[in-house]
């Protein structure tokens, strides 16, 4: 920042920071004059001034400016260019954070002022959403939130709340109601797309223990009433667990389960063997599976208690089969290509997968 | 050369009745030189160069220029920036450039974290916005695609920028400076690109977005029309007949700096809206600011303006 620009700047009131914002925004000469580079836009721009300010008092004459900016734009939302302001407006704040706008901002999300109404390619309610979210997530927030999905509708506002949610409260519970909204207006992949986007962000967050929660919950309800947005769902979440971190995998109760249910042990093998290093990990996934009754049939009379004892992170995995306790790490030859054939009467793996398996990892994290 | 000759040849060009009729008269033409010389950084001088490299290359014509000028000149003296100025005149205008199109497989368009998220990834999500919380979880994502390139199916908003242009250069460009330098791609890119951008992290991390082979929309030479004049960048218009623009390095020339790569092959494009699905976004790491030398720049600029002029000589004799 040039020292004379820097001078203009500090003499700035909140009064000429609102001058100057809304003057930028609506492409009018400012002095000083607001430079972008080549890609840059106008929200850039204030946001590269606001971190130039060398002191407290001159940053809070900004975000006082960008207050009143906010709050002396007329509400007028059928007016392309007060919509276009809102915009901007809405999107510098949510990184500025001005205290004193919170009140306002929440006023025009409860009102839904801005509800269906669009401007420089976003939805203004959905921008508001997060925008306010940005503020903290408070109780009364997430009722006003749920409150409004029966008269907005649509994927975009519960993928708004969703993410917004996810990104602003302590964990992904809150977030992950806003599902139940969102999966049945999947109506094609582009959508899907943004709700994987979404899904991830969350995961990142919070991991997979709450997506796989709701998953676990609503699978066989609410989902499976839309198959479509079901398959849509689930190729997503399986793109999803390619990306997961394997302590976020610790977790992933259902989504292994996805995984497995729709591709298959193949499959399944690439899954787990994406994160290899991680051997406690594997153990884990896999003992989870067999807790859910995926590759081995518990019920069955032989009854084959894989992973006898739960998983420990020092545990040596021991087999019960048949009344044997078979130590898994065995190296001898013949035992585990018995165990290898009794596993065989009683999966639906194939030879050709578990052979893969075993050559991946050896018979102890297996079976 | 020097700023005479510039003047000299913008009187030349635009001063008398141009073929299409228009003729820009002298006063207004030196009001406008006068104003743009002693700009801070000598953008300014370096704009005025640039419009004779085109006009005197044929990339574009006295026709195209002149309106532009009376337009950036039609205002209250004092009322407004003459770059600003210049910059709204030729918002609209864009890939003008009158050189025969030569059509080319791969491109590429190299842009910051910020521009991605606020241009593209903001836009197409409901919810999201360009915080420093968010920009760290977009990066995390995009880098994954380190290998393969990262899916933008995601993104379905118009692929242009503030202005309906894209930047382009050539992807072999970009994958093999990648190949080469790894980690230090970002740096090398924001230098020998011109992009010269400091300050932030998300404003120097960069990615290359790599085009479908055999992009549809044509791909022209960019002109002083396509550049951003509203701050310190580094464009310098170029005479060749390749249909390529050439990036000016922010650090001056080569022989005095440490970097290795060449200049840069650009062009520019129309904005689109389709789906991206079918581009890859390829992380280049976050580069170290780049040290800039406006002397050198102009020293290029008068070099170009030279270079340009004596080819145009060269034609003209060849054309007799």
């Amino acid at each position: 920042m040039r020292p004379e620009v820097l001078k203009k700047y500090s003499e700035f009131s909140a009064e000429d920071w609102r001058e100057w914002i809304v003057g930028a925004i609506r492409r009018q000469p400012v002095s000083p004059p607001l430079f972008l580079a080549r890609d840059e836009d106008v929200q850039h721009g204030i946001q590269d001034a606001y971190a130039s300010l060398p002191s407290d008092k001159m940053r809070d004459a900004l975000r006082s400016g960008l207050t009143q900016a906010l709050t002396s734009t007329p509400v007028l939302p059928h007016d392309e260019q007060t919509r276009i302001q809102f915009a901007y407006l809405f999107r510098i704040a949510a990184i500025l954070k001005p205290p004193d706008a919170r009140n306002f901002l929440r006023g025009l999300l409860k009102t839904e002022v801005f509800s269906g109404v669009e401007a420089a390619g976003a939805d203004l309610h959905c921008l508001l959403v997060g925008v306010c979210a940005k503020y903290g997530i408070d109780s009364q927030f997430i009722r006003d939130l749920h409150a409004a999905i029966p008269r907005i509708g649509g994927w975009q506002y519960p993928l708004a709340c969703f993410r917004s949610v996810a990104l602003g409260s302590a964990d992904g519970e809150e977030a992950c109601r806003f599902l139940d909204y969102l999966v049945p207006a999947l109506a094609d992949g582009a959508i899907a797309a943004k709700l994987e986007d979404a899904m991830e962000v969350c995961m990142r967050m919070h991991g997979l223990e709450s997506i796989s929660r709701w998953y676990q919950t609503h699978e066989n309800s609410t989902i499976r009433e839309h198959p479509r947005q079901l398959a849509l769902l689930e190729a997503r979440l399986n793109q999803l667990l390619a990306k997961a971190r394997t302590r976020d995998l610790l977790h992933a109760l259902a989504l292994p389960k996805v995984l497995f249910q729709k591709y298959g042990p193949e499959a399944m093998l690439e899954f787990v063997t994406g994160h290899r290093r991680e051997r406690d990990a594997c153990v884990e996934t896999l003992g989870k599976l067999h807790e859910l009754g995926l590759n081995w049939k518990l019920n069955d009379p032989h009854s084959l208690v894989l992973f006898e004892r739960q998983y420990r992170p020092d545990a040596p995995i021991t087999l019960s089969l048949n009344g044997h306790d078979i130590p898994l790490d065995l190296e001898v030859h013949e035992q585990e290509y018995w165990i290898f054939n009794e596993a065989m009467r009683y999966t639906e793996m194939t030879p050709a997968t578990l052979t893969l398996m075993r050559q991946n990892y050896g018979m102890t994290y297996i079976v | 050369m020097n700023w005479n000759s510039v003047r000299g040849i913008l009187q030349e060009r635009l001063c008398s009745r141009t073929e299409g009729g228009k003729r820009l008269p002298k006063t207004r033409l030196k009001q406008w030189l006068d104003e743009l010389y002693p700009l801070d950084y000598r953008i300014g001088e370096r704009l005025a160069i640039c419009l004779c490299i085109d006009l005197v290359a044929g990339a574009l014509t006295p026709d195209q220029v002149v309106p532009v000028i009376k337009r950036s000149t039609s205002r209250a003296p004092g009322a407004e920036h003459p770059l600003e100025a210049f910059a709204a005149a030729v918002e609209d205008l864009g890939c003008l450039c009158n050189h025969t199109h030569i059509a080319h497989s791969s491109y590429a368009r190299v842009l910051n974290l910020r521009t991605y998220s606020s241009f593209y990834h903001e836009p197409s999500i409901p919810g999201a916005f360009g915080d420093e919380l968010e920009l760290r979880l977009l990066k995390e994502k995009l880098d994954a695609g380190q290998e393969e390139g990262a899916p933008m199916d995601a993104i379905d908003r118009t692929w242009s920028g503030r202005r309906p242009i894209v930047w382009v250069t050539q992807w072999t460009f970009v994958s093999e400076l990648r190949k080469r330098l790894g980690e230090e791609t970002a740096s090398e890119l924001n230098d020998v690109m011109g992009l010269g951008f400091e300050g932030e992290p998300c404003k120097r991390t960069f990615y290359a977005i790599r085009y479908p082979a055999e992009f549809p929309i044509v791909c022209r030479q960019p002109t002083t029309f396509d550049a951003a004049w509203k701050g310190l960048t580094y464009y310098l218009s170029y005479k060749k007949h390749d249909t390529w623009g050439l990036t000016h390095a922010c650090s001056g020339r080569p022989c005095v700096c440490s970097r290795t790569a060449p200049a840069a092959p650009e062009r520019v494009h129309p904005a689109f809206e389709a789906h991206l699905k079918f581009f890859r976004c390829f992380p280049l790491g976050t580069a170290q600011p780049a040290s800039d030398d406006v002397d050198g720049l102009l020293a290029a600029a008068y070099e170009r303006l030279d270079g340009a002029l004596r080819a145009a000589v060269t034609e003209t004799g060849q054309t007799a």
